[in-house]
């Protein structure tokens, strides 16, 4: 087993933007990638990933669209809207400031 | 954000398309899932799929928390409260009817007294930017020896006026006249014209669907201005079939041939609803200098940007000139203006805002008793609720039901309620008809829906009182160990019941003393004796064409020949023709003289009165009294001597310690007018209403007409005193009519009972709708006395029980029961009497012959109101005296 780690309050959001910003995905793609790109540290519940999918929809900063997949099946696929992706800029600038600051009190001596 | 509104919407209508995509995307990640399982982990396919699903975590719940991102949670929660407020309503079928039924006789009273007032008086009148229309009148103060608070103008005022006036774009002046039209057929039709200056049509920003309006030409040459005329839209399609060839021929009106030259359009009518000519008006040379004239009514049109408070004050200080100018004639007596649609509503306006603010007090009693209603079935529910928010039901939700509870019950009480008031609205039309100005204007519409719809969330609103009265007392921990075994309990819930039962036999009492007022407020009006016999008397109005009836010989001979055929008829008893008919009447208002009394100086008061014409019969046909001398003999003839009877109030006037007869009077116009002798004086009689002050008045025969009148008077009514029923004699009176003319229309033929009766057609509505909300009232407060008692008694019979087993008699139940019901009445019965005290002060104008602290009916309604109190007592007292102590003590273990 590997080690896994809670996601943070609010950072499933910036991380589902982040799977879609490299192209439009649908909900399991977009949860295959987090593991993926975490190395499998992160696990995203899909309890909290459909909802979080749904809320991002309602926010208007992704959208959905039912295609094919390419194993030819039928799937939503969910893209980033102009807004969203002005969202994810904003929030990874606001994410990068939070980290280096936690770094910071974490690195004191 | 319309989009996230829009798929919100989409999520509510398109559900179960919404829950199919959702399943398809768990059910595609799920397989998604197990296949990367066997590729990955190897594992067979069915495990792959059951590690899969146990990954996912319960579907069920992953709808649930998508459902809520889209708001929908919120809604279903909405209509699952009122499916359940559905449900409970059905369970108590008894409130359930109860609560509907006074909720819709509150709205539909409400809704039907709006569109009265709203199509009455709010709705704009029919012309374009009707807002900047005004009227300007005339005023004399009793400083001018006059007391007429409205009254026409003279020429000369006008057209100074005219010639000084910078705030309105236009005035104009006009006045009316009756109107005989021959129609294409040969028959005469009666009707209304009305000489107005030619700008008329401009102020009102009316123009013709046909031909034109005259030209200030043609008012100039038609001398009186008579050559043309402009047709209604209903009179041309009746006399004229709608015909546009209309245009250019010559009509006989009043017996002289005029030229159309227009139609106006559909619906127009000024200043009238009758009014279906108009003709151009030019003053002659008298008429243009004597400013003591008044005959004419004046409409202006506000210049854009002007106000009217503007024009008043441009105007004030126009009246301030004109009294230094002319201090004989305008000291006590200036114009004054007021808009337009004043001139219609605002005398039926302090009724109407009376029944709206009646009506208001009953709504208010309806809510009062629905919530008392609700907060009955609070109580029964008490455990419910506790249970309810024991596991869990958060407080909001609770509240929540109930208002869903009382939105719900407006909802279907509003609904009827608007059934109702179609229904009342009907009535209105029927009953109302004669006494309501702009009647036609009347009904339910967008904008008496929208009020209805306010009315019912006022509604609801109130009741949500219901659930925080209610809620207050359902904690778990208080409710769960009050068992109904106490005895004695609820006592600090009642008080509220107590209190608003109190507040509803207030608001009772006021709606009631205000009927009671004008209930006696109309006895005395109906009370005031008119100066005639009304009983067995039929009427019918003619009005013979000048054309055909050139000189007053011809009027004359006319008239009395009708009136000799009327006399002479099976069944009648006397006859006599005259030319105002009392009640109704229109002010003649002519300036009189008295021989040997000096003309009034400059500055000095007027005399002026009614002058009427009658023929010999006419006194004795109505039943008038002759208090001295005689009334007119057929030898009262033009070649005899001038004859005048006067009433009484002239008499009293000059002569108030000797008699009138033998002294001469005469119109003051012209010197040349020669002098009528008095022959005899006759009771008063009222001429335009009932509550009116009676004026000075004399009568000239008919045969001697010419001698007071350069132009004959064609319009007169015919009375005939019958033996029996005056309506049989109906027909027989359209024959005589005919054999004298067979073209002469018969006008408003009824009996003289009718007339009387149609001049208190106003209070008499004001009387019966107030009526009815008195009756309403009572009857909601008595039920309101009646809920709160029995179930008082309903909670204590086991008390009862106990009392009476221990040896308590009859008279100490009675005494229990009664005393916090009697309580309550007297308590609500103190606030209603104080603020009737100041609330009836505002129907101060709408009562006659009755103050508005009248102890009669204060008293008369106390009385009432305790009765009923009373009455709503009885039946609970009785269950509470027949309590079976045995059965009382057993039940409930």
């Amino acid at each position: 087993m590997t080690e896994r780690a809670d996601l943070l309050q609010g950072t499933l959001d910036l991380l589902i933007l982040k799977t879609l910003v490299l192209g439009p995905l649908h909900g399991w793609g977009i949860s295959k990638q987090l593991r993926n790109l975490s190395d499998d540290v992160l696990q995203v519940n899909q309890g909290s990933l459909y909802p979080a999918l749904y809320r991002l929809e309602d926010r208007g900063l992704i959208e959905a669209e039912w295609g094919i997949s390419p194993e030819g099946r039928r799937a939503k696929f969910y893209q980033l809207t102009k807004t969203g992706r002005k969202a994810f800029a904003s929030e990874r600038k606001n994410w990068r400031v939070f980290v280096s600051a936690v770094e910071q009190v974490l690195g004191a001596t | 954000m319309p989009d996230r509104l829009l798929r919100r919407l989409r999520a509510l209508f398109h559900r179960r398309e919404m829950e199919r995509d959702m399943d398809e995307e768990v059910r595609f990640h799920v397989e998604m899932e197990a296949n990367d399982l066997v590729r990955t982990e190897g594992l067979s396919g069915a495990e792959a799929r059951r590690r899969a699903l146990v990954a996912f975590g319960g579907d069920d719940h992953v709808r649930e928390r998508a459902r809520d991102v889209y708001g929908l949670r919120r809604i279903e929660d909405l209509i699952q409260d009122a499916r359940q407020a559905l449900r409970m309503m059905r369970r108590a079928p008894g409130f359930t009817v109860v609560a509907v039924l006074t909720l819709a006789l509150g709205i539909g009273a409400t809704t039907a007294i709006f569109s009265v007032v709203d199509g009455a008086l709010l709705k704009p009148l029919p012309y374009p930017e009707s807002d900047r229309l005004v009227s300007v009148w005339s005023r004399f103060l009793p400083e001018s020896g006059f007391d007429f608070p409205q009254f026409p103008l003279s020429p000369p005022e006008y057209s100074d006026y005219r010639a000084h006036t910078q705030t309105l774009d236009g005035v104009a002046a006009y006045h009316g006249y009756r109107a005989t039209v021959l129609q294409s057929d040969g028959t005469a039709l009666p009707t209304r014209g009305v000489a107005s200056t030619t700008n008329l049509f401009d102020v009102l920003g009316m123009h013709p669907v046909l031909g034109r309006t005259p030209h200030e030409a043609e008012a100039l040459a038609g001398g009186g201005g008579s050559g043309v005329v402009v047709l209604g839209h209903a009179l041309w399609r009746r006399a004229f079939a709608g015909d546009s060839s209309v245009i250019g021929r010559a009509v006989r009106i009043n017996g002289r041939a005029v030229e159309v030259i227009g139609v106006m359009p559909a619906g127009f009518a000024y200043p009238t609803a009758e009014t279906e000519l108009w003709s151009p008006l030019a003053f002659d040379q008298d008429e243009q200098l004597n400013r003591s004239a008044h005959f004419l009514v004046a409409v202006g049109r506000l210049a854009e940007g002007a106000d009217i408070d503007r024009a008043r004050a441009e105007m004030d200080a126009l009246m301030v000139q004109w009294k230094a100018e002319y201090p004989d004639v305008h000291t006590g007596h200036f114009l004054y203006m007021q808009p337009l649609i004043d001139d219609i509503v605002a005398e039926a306006r302090p009724a109407l805002l009376m029944l709206l603010g009646a009506v208001g007090f009953v709504l208010l009693i309806v809510c009062t008793n629905v919530v008392n209603l609700l907060l009955a079935r609070g109580e029964a529910r008490q455990r419910e609720l506790a249970v309810r928010r024991a596991i869990g039901a958060n407080r909001m939700r609770l509240v929540r039901q109930f208002l869903v509870e009382g939105a719900v019950l407006s909802l279907v009480g509003g609904l009827a309620g608007i059934a109702l008031a179609y229904l009342a609205i009907d009535m209105t039309h029927t009953l109302g008809a004669d006494s309501i100005p702009r009647a036609g204007n009347i009904a339910v519409d967008g904008r008496v829906l929208l009020f209805s719809t306010g009315v019912a969330m006022f509604c609801t609103l109130v009741f949500a009182v219901a659930p925080a009265l209610a809620l207050s007392a359902a904690e778990p921990h208080t409710m769960m160990g009050d068992e109904s075994r106490s005895a004695t309990s609820g006592a600090g819930r009642l008080r509220w019941r107590n209190a608003l039962v109190a507040a509803q036999v207030a608001l009772a009492v006021v709606v009631v003393i205000g009927a009671g007022l004008t209930l006696r407020s109309f006895g005395e009006l109906t009370a005031v004796d008119p100066g005639f016999d009304a009983d067995r008397v039929l009427v019918a109005g003619l009005s013979l064409p000048s054309g055909d009836y050139a000189e007053s010989a011809d009027v004359v001979r006319a008239y009395e020949n009708l009136v000799d055929r009327l006399a002479n008829l099976p069944g009648a008893r006397s006859a006599g023709a005259v030319s105002t008919l009392p009640l109704g009447g229109e002010a003649s208002n002519i300036d009189f003289r008295i021989d040997g009394m000096p003309p009034p100086a400059p500055g000095e008061p007027a005399t002026s009165g009614d002058m009427i014409v009658a023929d010999p019969g006419y006194a004795a046909a109505m039943g008038i009294d002759i208090i001295e001398g005689r009334f007119f003999e057929p030898e009262d003839r033009i070649a005899g001597m001038p004859v005048a009877v006067v009433n009484r109030r002239l008499a009293r006037m000059f002569w108030p310690n000797e008699s009138a007869v033998g002294k001469r009077i005469r119109i003051a116009r012209d010197a040349d007018i020669p002098w009528l002798t008095i022959v005899g004086v006759i009771d008063d009689v009222q001429f335009r209403t009932l509550s009116d002050d009676v004026r000075p008045a004399w009568y000239v025969p008919l045969a001697q007409m010419p001698l007071s009148l350069g132009q004959p008077a064609r319009s007169f009514t015919v009375a005939i005193r019958t033996a029996g029923e005056p309506a049989a004699l109906a027909s027989s009176l359209r024959d005589a009519v005919r054999a004298i003319d067979p073209t002469l229309p018969v006008i408003r033929m009824r009996p003289l009972e009718h007339v009387v009766a149609e001049s208190v057609a106003t209070p008499r509505f004001t009387m019966a709708m107030l009526g009815l909300f008195a009756a309403l009232s009572l009857i909601l407060g008595a039920i309101g006395i009646y809920g709160v008692l029995s179930h008082a008694v309903a909670r204590r019979t086991r008390e009862f029980g106990i009392r009476m087993a221990l040896g308590a008699g009859r008279r100490q139940i009675t005494t229990i029961v009664l005393g916090p019901a009697m309580r309550i009445v007297i308590v609500g019965l103190a606030i209603g009497l104080a603020s009737a005290l100041l609330a009836t002060r505002l129907m101060r104008g709408l009562l006659f012959g009755v103050s508005a602290t009248d102890p009669v009916t204060y008293a008369g309604v106390a009385a009432v109101v305790c009765t009923v109190g009373i009455a709503a007592c009885v039946l609970p007292l009785w269950r509470a005296l027949t309590a079976d102590p045995v059965r009382a003590l057993r039940a409930d273990g």
